[in-house]
């Protein structure tokens, strides 16, 4: 798209998201575009629980694999132990990937937070008026809500990140001994990896359970 | 169709489809199609009829600063006689505004005050399209910073699955820093403040237009209805320049949060490699 066309694509929207507004007596509503973002966190966080369901299934399965370890032979005990640390890595870096911070998923979150305090900024610089202070309020809630899971996503992070750490450690020493220098040993380890794998699927399921409520100028209007 | 909503971005920001709701295109005599879609040449047409109509409507009632490129030489010729393009306003103090709270990612600085706010409609428009090259521009620096941190973040992953590596490598070492340095250098914080001052002269504006038209409301003189018809016509740049004004601060806003959010990725992989005296695990 040219410049030109940008330009004249952006002034019929704008022309139109205007209309609205004088509709609404408010400021110019930003109302399509504000649907698109809260579709696309939806879409996202809905994903993000299915990652989660993902997860908690390897989980499981891992712990059914390590009760069944204590059965195996030595070289079978070394596979099984490979295969778990494959399957839980696994799930860990598509975790990670899902909440880095050039994922879609923190973009669109970050998106989220950037208009929210422009548009926030803005009404705060309106005459004063009830509506005003409704919209302030909303705004100010929708903020905090997104910084909230902003400070959750940044902490599972790192705590997958460790994780990852272990990981490697714990398949170092396996190939080290060649094959599960005691079970019971690897057992404990591996349940403290599952443990927090299994907490951060427990935050992923939070946030999606809680999707971030973007409002525009329309909707805070509407409202 | 990201990101910026100018540019392809997909690799920056997330995607925001905007349709034309019908009632705005019949309003405007445009297709109900996805604006962008629309195709250059009969879009622009229209487009300019609707801009040479509006330049005469805003002529009818005595507004000033409304020259148009989309508008007739010998409109545009009138409207600079009576109505030179020159800032004769400052950036209005704020209203009631709150000090910034300080959060986890972007602060504001203060709002200018004495800011020479754009003389006109006109002024403003080529303002906000300076504006958003500027977004532009910055959009693609941060791209790229992103994209760069994209395939560090991927090794130093590799490395911490390496179980022979126990040191950072020395040149992962010397990419990390060099991204460190460079991520530390855009004042973005200024662009922005810059950025927000012009958005307050035009929210400004949008706000006394929408003023004079609730002051000719409940009017029956002919006069006054087709005052108000044309201010509503005035209104609608404003606001189209408010929209797009506020989108690209918003978007400055966010690459701004995405440079300070590298920054912090990048210290906290130095600092995995630091611990243990260079020691990766």
């Amino acid at each position: 798209m040219t410049f030109k066309q940008t330009r004249n694509y952006g002034l019929a929207v704008l022309a139109v998201t205007a209309m609205l507004g004088l509709g609404l007596g408010l400021a110019p509503a930003l109302g399509q575009e504000g649907l698109a973002r809260q579709d696309q966190l939806k879409e996202l966080t809905a994903d993000l629980s299915g990652i989660s369901s993902r997860v908690q299934t390897a989980v499981d399965q891992t712990m059914v694999s390590m009760q069944n370890l204590q059965g195996y032979s030595g070289d079978e005990q070394t596979a099984a132990a490979f295969a778990m640390l494959d399957s839980i890595e696994a799930e860990t870096r598509e975790v990670i990937d899902k909440i880095k911070v050039t994922s879609p998923f923190m973009s669109a979150l970050d998106d989220a937070r950037a208009t929210v305090l422009v548009l926030l900024r803005k009404n705060q610089r309106d005459p004063y008026s009830t509506a005003r202070d409704q919209r302030i309020a909303a705004l100010t809630a929708s903020l905090a809500s997104i910084d909230e899971q902003s400070k959750q996503i940044l902490a599972a992070e790192g705590t997958l990140t460790s994780l990852l750490a272990n990981h490697a450690q714990m398949r170092a020493e396996l190939i080290r001994n060649g094959e599960v220098r005691a079970v019971q040993a690897f057992v404990d380890d591996l349940s403290s990896l599952t443990d927090g794998l299994e907490q951060m699927a427990n935050v992923l399921s939070e946030i999606s359970d809680n999707v971030v409520v973007v409002p525009t100028e329309a909707s805070l209007a509407s409202e | 169709m990201l990101g910026f909503k100018y540019q392809n971005t997909a690799a920056v920001r997330p995607a925001r489809w905007v349709c034309v709701p019908a009632v705005g295109a019949l309003m405007l005599g445009l297709a109900a199609v996805p604006a962008r879609a629309q195709s250059g040449n009969g879009f622009e047409a229209e487009f300019a009829k609707i801009e040479a109509a509006l330049v005469v409507l805003e002529r009818s009632v005595g507004v000033s600063g409304m020259t148009d490129e989309g508008a007739s030489p010998s409109q545009v010729a009138v409207v600079e006689e009576t109505a030179p393009e020159v800032a004769t306003t400052t950036t209005p103090p704020p209203m009631e505004m709150a000090e910034p709270e300080p959060r986890d990612g972007f602060t504001f600085l203060p709002l200018l005050i004495d800011q020479a706010c754009p003389g006109g409609l006109n002024d403003a428009r080529s303002k906000v399209d300076e504006l958003i090259l500027q977004t532009a521009r910055v959009e693609g620096v941060v791209a790229q910073f992103g994209e760069r941190f994209e395939a560090l973040d991927n090794r130093n992953l590799e490395y911490i699955k390496d179980d022979k590596l126990n040191v950072c490598p020395t040149r992962f070492m010397g990419d990390l820093g060099k991204l460190a340095s460079e991520l530390a250098e855009p004042k973005l914080g200024l662009k922005i403040q810059e950025a927000e001052a012009l958005l307050v002269c035009i929210q400004t504006e949008w706000l006394d237009v929408n003023t004079r038209i609730s002051d000719l409301e409940g009017s029956s003189d002919p006069k006054d209805i087709a005052a108000r018809e044309a201010l509503g016509n005035v209104l609608i740049r404003w606001a189209a320049a408010d929209t797009e004004a506020s989108r690209a601060v918003s978007s400055l806003v966010f690459y701004e949060g995405r440079r300070q959010r590298l920054a912090m990725a990048v210290d906290r992989i130095q600092s995995r490699c630091a611990i243990l005296g260079g020691s990766y695990k």
